[in-house]
């Protein structure tokens, strides 16, 4: 168990920067999401805690140890691949016992220690089998069997579920929660599923082109999305251009003319921001079924979508556009080119001024 | 052995549609022909003619001479010693090179230093024998070097001694075994090395407990395929080894050249041929029997709770 | 990777054992230019030696030798290699097994040994040591090479290609020649260019079967290097070895990758 210190870490690969130089500390028994998109430099960071890469500049620490300059096998790590990356010419068995056998623990130990493990993580009986015949999801239990057998200090996992089908990952996801309660593991994770990352970090560490944008508890993302970015990351949509200010109801960001509310914001009256909108946040009434209320805009309906449980529709405040997702039930009232009536939640719209500062 | 199995048949055929027009029988003939009579003949031939004494009576004599001579068994026992220390020498040595070539080069270096090995490996063999006859000799670059260090006398060689030869056919096995070494590193997983780093595995313990048991097969094939063609050297022992550094397979050639007694020639060929399949086999065997005990002692105990009461 | 001190070592050891590789080759390359008569050093300046290899009549005889002889078995070569790869990929298992088992065998028989059986089936039939014998031995140890590479490309070829030609209305005799034989012609030349380098290199089965007064040009080098250094070999060496490094480019160009080629394919004939 251990805090998990990053210092001015940077790295690049032939002249093109991966990572700028970073900062981070992960709370020891914490589960750490790092979440971004692809090329964001999520593995590489990953892999220089594993000591799999070096940096270029600044150090690693695990616990009180400064790990910086030692091979990865001597950093008490698990570390989980997203290909499994198992052993094809051991036993399912032997390739739990690996770590224990490569630190000199008897055979006899590994061989119970591996035994309780692959029990842990659901697979009791199946240590005579080779890799191959497992499917992909028991396989990747194996190879987290594999990491946590040799009680590691920190479990690294670099998209460990992205191989797997929908159904499979959900319940990969609870496994790893289950695991991760259990055994109370320092875990940092890369995904690039914000679902995932949500669900399963205590923290979230966003990372855009090797930098930081924000780390934060889930919900503080959510509802407080450091920036443009960030907030586009978990589904914000551009609302347009426009002026904060203050007015009868609180703040609010003006638009071509509309006035939107913004819950809370630092921004001070008359900046420009560009404004977000969460369109789960949004809700569309019929004009038809009652009369408008003070908060709500109007608007037109401009396009309709089913997505199965859930719809999607755009309406058109004058010359802007906002979009609305919604249960599919409530969208039966809904129609093209019908007048309504829209409502946005508190905390609905972020501003952001030159696309950082909220 | 997959590698060099020349067919393997496909579900498919890109063919079959082509199929009426050309009589698969017109396809395969010249082929067979050639095949059956020069290569099957000559394969039936050497059993055979091992069997006939100059006057083509059928007679076990030849083999009774070469097992009985104290000669024939002692240059046959060189033979397949320095055939395998060759070849040994030579993939120890180009394991890491080759290791190195898939993993820490770029890929448009790894383009060129392919090329590289190529070079000598479709160079005529008489051609790297007397390139290295040259480097060797007397007053050679080699021995100029050495002399102009004071480290050796400046007439002092190896040529024409038993190291040379051995040093020759190292030599030669070097690009083969560069090159299947090369595909055999290449093909285990990246992620699987550094997983096994990550679970506490020093280089060395990840060499014996990964690397070796995924690229063990392909060792017996470089061994197989290098190891028989060593065995048939006699220009290199001819050229370079001196009195000293004699091999089996001068004695064929000079029995064959002489064609005085054919059938002692193709007696001798045929011992040593199945001498070295023995080794080769034994080799095989020895390979496969420590990849299954690397694989295999762990999971048996491990499923003991179903099984120990 | 900077600090890997492993992968420093074992990069370096890869270009210790290329300096290895290339120190025999290089060594000829540059005595072909020295002018010692007996290939030794200090070192002297001189294209000599390349006047006297024009001059030199028996080396130059063998040379003609050698490319003629390997000209003709590369071409018998790749049109039976290739009838017999597609021959082959229909026969059934019985007819291909046991002819697979024989390429096999072709590959993994020493040259010394192969020899010698085929010495003693031309006496039988009575061509002995003629040029067709010669011909004729060169070509099956060659054939295997051709039949490895050719079905190799073969067996990666998706029939769908064929199959598409089919559906659009072209007979079978068409489809073969404009489609199939196209997706075939990079390996046909490949395995022609091998065939051509092996039978070139293939020095037991021209010792034994070359007739007598004919020499090719690794015979010929093996009589000529028992009585010593002469550095005009050393020449023609040179001139070989930089036809050697055009070939491999042009089967780069052609394969992707000669290398991979060759790993397919044991090793050459000793
Ligand atoms: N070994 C390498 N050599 C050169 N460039 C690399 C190497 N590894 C990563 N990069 C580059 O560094 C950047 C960050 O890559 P990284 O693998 O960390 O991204 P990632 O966030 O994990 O993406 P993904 O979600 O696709 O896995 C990318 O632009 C990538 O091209
Ligand atoms: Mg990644």
């Amino acid at each position: 168990m251990a805090r998990v210190i990053i210092t001015g870490v940077s790295k690049t690969f032939n002249g093109s920067t991966a990572l700028h130089p970073l900062d981070l500390a992960v709370e020891d028994g914490s589960f750490c999401c790092m979440l971004g998109s692809s090329g964001s430099g999520k593995s590489t960071l990953l892999r220089i805690i594993a000591g799999l890469s070096e940096p270029d500049t600044g150090t690693v620490r695990i616990g009180d140890r400064d790990v910086t300059g030692l091979p990865p096998e001597r950093r008490r790590i698990g570390f989980v691949f997203q290909d499994y990356a198992l052993f094809p010419h051991l036993s399912v068995g032997s390739n739990v016992t690996f770590g224990l056998r490569a630190r000199h623990v008897s055979k006899r130990e590994a061989v119970v220690k591996a035994e309780r493990m692959l029990e842990l993580v659901g697979l009791t009986g199946y240590a005579h089998r080779t890799p191959k015949q497992l499917s992909g999801g028991q396989q990747q239990r194996v190879a987290l069997a594999r990491a946590l057998v040799t009680e590691p200090d920190v479990l690294l996992l670099d998209e460990p579920l992205s191989a797997l089908d929908r159904k499979i990952r959900g319940e990969m996801q609870r496994e790893l929660k289950r695991i991760h309660r259990e055994t109370g593991l320092t875990t940092i994770m890369v995904t690039h599923d914000q679902e995932e990352a949500m669900n399963l970090g205590d923290r979230v560490l966003m990372l855009s082109n090797g930098a930081v944008q924000q780390f934060d508890e889930p919900e503080r993302l959510y509802h407080a999305p450091a920036n443009e970015f960030v907030a586009g990351f978990l589904g914000a949509v551009p609302l347009g251009h426009g002026v904060v200010g203050t007015g009868a109801r609180g703040r609010f960001v003006e638009i071509a003319g509309n006035r939107f509310a913004l819950g809370d914001s630092r921004l001070p009256d008359g900046t420009e921001a560009d404004a977000v909108v969460m369109a789960e946040r949004v809700t569309l009434t019929a004009a038809t079924a009652r009369a408008r209320d003070e908060a709500e805009h109007e608007g037109v309906v401009v396009s309709l979508d089913f997505f199965g449980p859930f719809a999607r529709a755009e309406a058109r405040v004058g010359d802007v556009s906002v979009p609305a997702m919604m249960l599919s039930q409530h969208a039966t009232a809904l129609e093209g080119g019908a007048r309504v009536w829209i409502r946005i939640a508190t905390g609905g719209i972020h501003a952001f001024a030159d696309g950082a500062t909220r | 052995m997959a590698a060099t199995a020349p067919h393997r048949r496909a579900g498919r055929s890109p063919l079959r549609s082509a199929g009426p027009a050309l009589g698969r029988a017109g396809l395969l003939a010249p082929g067979l022909i050639l095949l059956v009579a020069l290569a099957f003949l000559p394969l039936v031939a050497i059993v055979i003619s091992g069997f006939l004494n100059d006057r083509s009576q059928f007679t076990a004599a030849n083999f009774a001479h070469v097992l009985t001579s104290g000669i024939y068994l002692k240059l046959l026992g060189r033979t397949l010693a320095v055939a395998f220390l060759t070849t040994a020498v030579a993939i120890a040595l180009a394991w890491p090179a080759a290791l190195a070539l898939a993993r820490h080069t770029s890929p448009g270096s790894r383009t060129v230093i392919l090329g590289l090995v190529i070079i000598p490996y479709i160079t005529s063999q008489l051609l790297l024998i007397y390139g290295f006859l040259s480097l060797i000799q007397a007053g050679g670059p080699v021995s100029f070097v050495l002399s102009h260090l004071h480290l050796v006398d400046a007439h002092a060689s190896i040529l024409y001694t038993p190291w040379a030869n051995i040093l020759m056919l190292i030599y030669e096995n070097l690009p083969a075994a560069i090159l299947i070494m090369y595909s055999a590193s290449e093909s285990i997983d990246a992620s699987v090395l550094e997983a096994a780093r990550t679970l506490g595995a020093r280089p060395w313990y990840v060499f014996l407990r990964v690397v070796w048991p995924l690229s063990s097969a392909m060792v017996v094939v470089n061994f197989t395929l290098n190891f028989v063609q060593t065995v048939g050297a006699f220009a290199e022992p001819a050229i370079l080894g001196g009195p000293n550094g004699q091999m089996l397979g001068i004695a064929i050639q000079a029995q064959l050249s002489t064609g005085a007694s054919q059938g002692f020639a193709v007696a001798l060929s045929l011992v040593l041929l199945v001498a070295s399949l023995v080794v080769v086999g034994a080799v095989a065997l020895l390979v496969s029997w420590m990849r299954r005990a690397q694989a295999g002692g762990t999971p048996r105990r491990i499923v003991t709770p179903a099984t120990e009461v | 990777m900077r600090r890997n001190p492993g992968a420093f070592g074992l990069r370096t050891w890869l270009y210790v054992l290329l300096v290895v590789l290339a120190l025999p080759v290089v060594s000829m390359i540059a005595l072909s230019f020295n002018a010692s008569r007996y290939g030794t050093l200090p070192f002297r300046f001189s294209t000599h030696w390349y006047r006297v290899l024009t001059t030199d009549s028996a080396l130059l005889d063998a040379v003609r030798t050698s490319v003629t002889l390997a000209s003709e078995v590369t071409v018998i070569c790749v049109i039976v290699g290739t009838l017999l790869t597609f021959g082959l990929h229909k026969a059934s298992v019985v007819v291909a097994g046991p002819v697979n088992a024989l390429l096999l065998a072709l590959l993994t028989v020493p040259a010394l040994i192969l020899s010698a059986g085929l010495v003693s089936v031309f006496d039988w039939i009575g061509l002995g040591q003629t040029t067709l014998a010669l011909v004729l031995a060169s070509v099956v140890t060659s054939l295997p090479f051709v039949v490895l590479i050719e079905s190799g490309r073969l067996q990666g070829l998706s029939p769908d290609y064929a199959e598409a030609a089919r559906s659009l209305g072209a007979g079978p005799l068409r489809t073969f020649l404009t489609v199939t034989v196209p997706l075939m012609a990079p390996s046909i030349v490949a395995g022609g260019m091998l065939a051509f380098v092996i039978c070139f290199n293939n020095f037991a089965i021209q010792l034994f079967l070359a007739p007598i007064g004919i020499s090719t040009l690794p015979v010929q080098i093996y009589s000529m290097v028992r009585l010593g250094v002469t550095p005009d070999v050393n020449a023609l060496g040179a001139i070989i070895v930089a036809s050697t490094v055009l070939l491999i480019i042009v089967l780069n160009w052609l394969t992707g990758n000669a290398a991979r080629l060759l790993t397919n394919t044991p090793t050459r004939e000793r």
